[in-house]
């Protein structure tokens, strides 16, 4: 009874359009006051104490960091870097882009932000050259989801927290399967591009040499410092993964400042209130899930669902495709932190009693709602890259049928393989 | 810029910034003197939390103020401007009664904890402090919410942002 | 969640939930199932028990007890330091080497000490049971074995969110700090921290063996485990299913005590066994420690009281 109210009234909620965290909140409450024995109490302390945790700050942190960096001037290099690399092949802007959201998703935690980094100055560019509005808007939304696989990256600090598992080993996991989604995705840009001439046929990209090879390493340096700092900083024993997002920060900050010079006062302040409003809408909404979730454990939601998959079977292959297929579905209506608050307590602990690795499952969670980012109705990467490249999201979405397939190729790959998440982390031990 | 402008769009934005500042701050000079003073703060880690959470729950009023709270809006997108409009204002009552919650429970519960007398770990501040940022910030909130549905009937939909 | 539902007999039902932090292979997890079996047995089904793991539904023992004396949840057991922000005289267990053997700890722990601590529970609407046992604490490190404080010079070592244990651990030249469990593994396996303190029994369940290649026998703090519960939710207890809930609570701390004596010299073999150098520390170098921590007792004998601290220690 518990479980169809709290549900029911949420779904309700969701589709009158109630901002996603207070439907979670209000669904709770309204099943606390109905047919739940559970205190009032309760929700306050749950409220409470789901954000009472040192590691949380590291979300707010790495947005800022990425946001700052972002207006400091580094996207524009590493452009230029990823343009050294591949833009001697044709159809190189959309390997540039993609190239460079990998170098950006190592410096920024949100795929948002590595989104709106690399997209305004790559999509006017790609539109320009003809490839297509759509396919420009497509292509930047989806190589921006690598920006939470590969580190650092927020939903693993997140996923982290909220089921007790270890966020550097995490971070170490989500690095082979985002270059794999990377290189995917250029291969993906490869067939789509195979058809349109006035790409195929015209070079994007000046003549590379080793020199002008090297110089754009060089200026693209302080950026390339970053993913070194913030990953060698963690694996050398000098700071904890949540400093590390805080050390990101400062070192942003110097770069923005000091080193690029591109970033004024007026940038600061709008990173400081672009980081405060996506905190205000994401935050308060882990500590309400928390409540959210404690109805669920104290009936023992978790426990029925994996009885009930078992009826089903109980094969691990299977039991993934069934989870796969149901994030995937979650991820296309449903915002990445939201969706991740709420089903990491259910999911994890099946997918632990299935014998799966919690990190690797980690993994399989993030890439699901790393994938929900470009996936319309509800895909904040999207959005984000329509409105940069000024495209409706019909036409971006429409353009990105083949890369989703793509995602989801690389997620039955990721899922299947789990060497590939957890190489990492177990060379490191 | 008058009291009553710099109420509504300012108070809130500078004390945010400020608290966000001091936040990085916090953590990364307990890193510089862990490292190299190795010598480590009391205080840093539980201050920084609730610091946090202050913010968490400070930002929800000031994110209503923007408009920018996260929703699914395909369904409402299908009906008239005046449904629209009709289920807009029942989302802002929803969300007001939540808030109106929040404030009065959270309330209760900071009593109970006050008068336990229940201290922090580390530095031995009243916890109902801490506590604090729950009732305040759906206090906010109701209060951003009767402005959105003023702006919701003076026809101004983004209240002049 | 503290109500009771009528059952098909016309006599009340109630289901008592337990949260607790730890693993299901833990001492703990144990004595809840112990408690769980006595009191559904006693009550011939009147009373389900209804035990929640791995911080399930409370992620902290902080939260636990708040849980507990809002009524939220009517019994739970929680790490003696969890409980000193809530009555402050608890914080006389978290005093280094206040007891120099389990026995000392146990005569202590049953006698005036108990009343006086379990008293103040009453006063924040909860009943304390007693406290049982989680094992002496002792240091885990990856530079040398520690038997002197010089041992612990700039080691950075984590320890318990606890003013008291912060200010131990500095006091003895170490660069002590909280930081969050989840946190610990990879910080030591990164070196980030050099050290930690804990049971014998966490540090085999929670594998810090395989980041730690020291573990010194300090037995600096006693680490108990009181058990309580919500005072209201007792009194709203039939007389008979009270008896039965408080005798069971006694028996918890009974057989927590003699499981983890017996879990303790098996877990400390398999630390060996695993690659772990244990070394011993005397008692003539823990009294040493013991000295140097002088100061500590000094700064927080105003707070706890003398009157506690003689109490505990009167016992020797
Ligand atoms: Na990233
Ligand atoms: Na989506």
């Amino acid at each position: 009874m518990t479980t169809i109210v709290l549900f029911g009234s949420l779904f309700i909620f969701l589709l009158m359009s109630v901002p996603i965290g207070i439907a979670i909140g209000l669904s709770t409450v309204l099943t606390m006051m109905t047919v739940s024995d559970v205190n009032f109490s309760t929700f306050i302390l749950q409220s409470f104490s789901g954000l009472d945790s040192y590691p949380l700050m590291a979300i707010p942190f790495f947005m800022l960091a990425g946001i700052l960096m972002g207006k400091g001037g580094v996207s524009k290099k590493l452009l230029h870097l990823a343009g050294q690399l591949v833009g001697w092949l044709s159809g190189a802007l959309a390997y540039i882009t993609v190239v460079a959201c990998m170098f950006f998703s190592a410096i920024s935690g949100s795929g948002n932000a590595t989104v709106a980094a690399i997209g305004s100055a790559i999509i006017p560019e790609m539109r320009a050259k003809k490839y297509g509005e759509g396919f420009a808007a497509a292509i930047t939304a989806s190589a921006g989801a690598i920006g939470i696989v590969i580190p650092p990256s927020i939903p693993f600090v997140l996923f982290g927290v909220m089921g007790g598992v270890s966020i550097g080993s995490l971070f170490l996991a989500g690095i082979i399967p985002g270059i794999l989604i990377g290189i995917a995705l250029m291969i993906a840009s490869y067939f789509v591009l195979k058809k349109n001439k006035d790409i195929v046929e015209e070079s994007d990209y000046e003549a590379v040499s080793w020199k002008s090879f090297l110089k754009a390493v060089l200026d693209a340096k302080w950026a390339l410092f970053a993913p070194i700092l913030i990953l060698g900083g963690i694996y050398g024993g000098f700071f904890t993964a949540t400093e590390a997002a805080a050390v990101a920060v400062v070192y942003a900050f110097l770069v923005g400042v000091f080193a690029h010079k591109e970033l004024k006062w007026q940038g600061i302040k709008e990173s400081l209130l672009e980081t405060i409003s996506i905190t205000g809408v994401t935050m308060y909404m882990i500590g309400v899930s928390i409540a959210f979730a404690y109805l669920l454990t104290i009936e023992r939601v978790p426990h029925t669902i994996a009885e009930t998959i078992l009826l089903i079977s109980d094969n691990p292959i299977i039991i993934l495709l069934l989870i796969n297929i149901f994030l995937l579905f979650v991820g296309a209506v449903v915002d990445t932190i939201a969706a991740l608050v709420v089903l990491t307590p259910i999911l994890l602990p099946i997918a632990v009693q299935f014998g799966i690795d919690p990190v690797h499952f980690g993994v399989i969670l993030v890439v699901n709602l790393a994938i929900g980012f470009v996936t319309p109705p509800i895909g904040a990467n999207l959005f984000i890259a329509a409105a940069v490249g000024k495209v409706s999201i019909e036409k971006v979405s429409i353009a990105a049928v083949p890369l989703i397939i793509t995602l989801i190729i690389c997620l039955f790959i990721i899922s299947y393989v789990p060497s590939l998440s957890l190489l990492l982390p177990n060379l490191a031990k | 810029m008058d009291i009553k402008s710099f109420l509504d769009k300012k108070l809130e934005e500078w004390v945010l910034i400020i608290s966000l500042i001091i936040l990085v701050l916090i953590v990364f000079v307990q890193v510089l003197s862990r490292y190299f003073l190795n010598y480590s703060f009391a205080w840093s880690e539980e201050i920084a939390r609730y610091i946090l959470i202050w913010v968490a729950w400070i930002s929800v009023s000031y994110s209503i103020r923007r408009q920018e709270h996260l929703r699914i809006e395909f369904l409402k997108d299908r009906f008239s401007p005046t449904v629209q409009k009709y289920i807009e204002l029942v989302v802002l009552i929803l969300w007001f009664l939540f808030a109106i919650f929040l404030a009065i429970e959270g309330t209760n519960v900071i009593l109970g904890i006050q008068s336990s007398g229940q201290t922090s770990p580390s530095i031995g501040m009243p916890m109902w402090i801490a506590y604090l940022a729950i009732p305040v910030g759906g206090l906010l909130m109701t209060i951003r919410l009767i402005q959105q549905v003023y702006f919701l009937f003076r026809g101004n939909k983004r209240g002049g942002i | 969640a503290c109500g009771s539902e009528g059952s098909a007999s016309g006599e009340d039902t109630y289901t008592l939930q337990v949260p607790h932090v730890t693993s299901e292979e833990d001492p703990t997890h144990k004595a809840w199932v112990n408690f769980k079996e006595e009191v559904e047995e006693k009550s011939e089904g009147r009373m389900k028990v209804d035990i929640f793991s791995n911080g399930q539904l409370y992620s902290s023992e902080r939260a636990m007890v708040e849980a507990v004396q809002m009524g939220d949840i009517p019994i739970a057991s929680v790490a003696t330091p969890a409980m000193a922000g809530f009555a402050e005289s608890f914080m006389i267990l978290d005093l280094p080497f206040l007891f120099n053997s389990r026995e000392e700890a146990h005569a202590a722990l049953d006698g005036e000490l108990k009343d006086r601590l379990m008293d103040e529970l009453t006063e924040i609407d909860m009943v304390g049971f007693g406290i049982g046992e989680l094992g002496f604490r002792h240091i885990l490190n990856n530079r040398q074995p520690i038997t002197k404080p010089e041992d612990l010079e700039g080691i950075k070592i984590r320890v318990l969110e606890n003013q008291l244990f912060q200010d131990m651990f500095n006091e003895l030249g170490a660069n002590a700090s909280p930081l969050g469990f989840g946190e610990v593994y990879s910080a030591l396996q990164q070196g980030t921290f050099d050290a930690l303190e804990s049971t014998i029994g966490l540090t085999l369940s929670t594998q810090f063996y395989e980041v730690q290649d020291y573990l010194s026998l300090t037995s600096h703090i006693y680490s108990g485990d009181v058990i309580f519960a919500n005072k209201e939710y007792m009194d709203s207890l039939p007389d008979d299913l009270k008896t039965i809930v408080t005798e069971a609570a006694h028996n918890y701390v009974e057989f927590t005590r003699s499981l983890v004596h017996e879990e303790e010299l098996e877990s400390l073999e398999k630390l060996k066994e695993l690659g772990m150098q244990v070394n011993e520390v005397t008692e003539e170098e823990k009294s040493v420690f013991r000295e140097r921590l002088q100061p500590i007792y000094d700064k927080y004998e105003d707070v706890i009281g003398k009157d506690l601290i003689d109490l505990a220690q009167g016992s020797k």
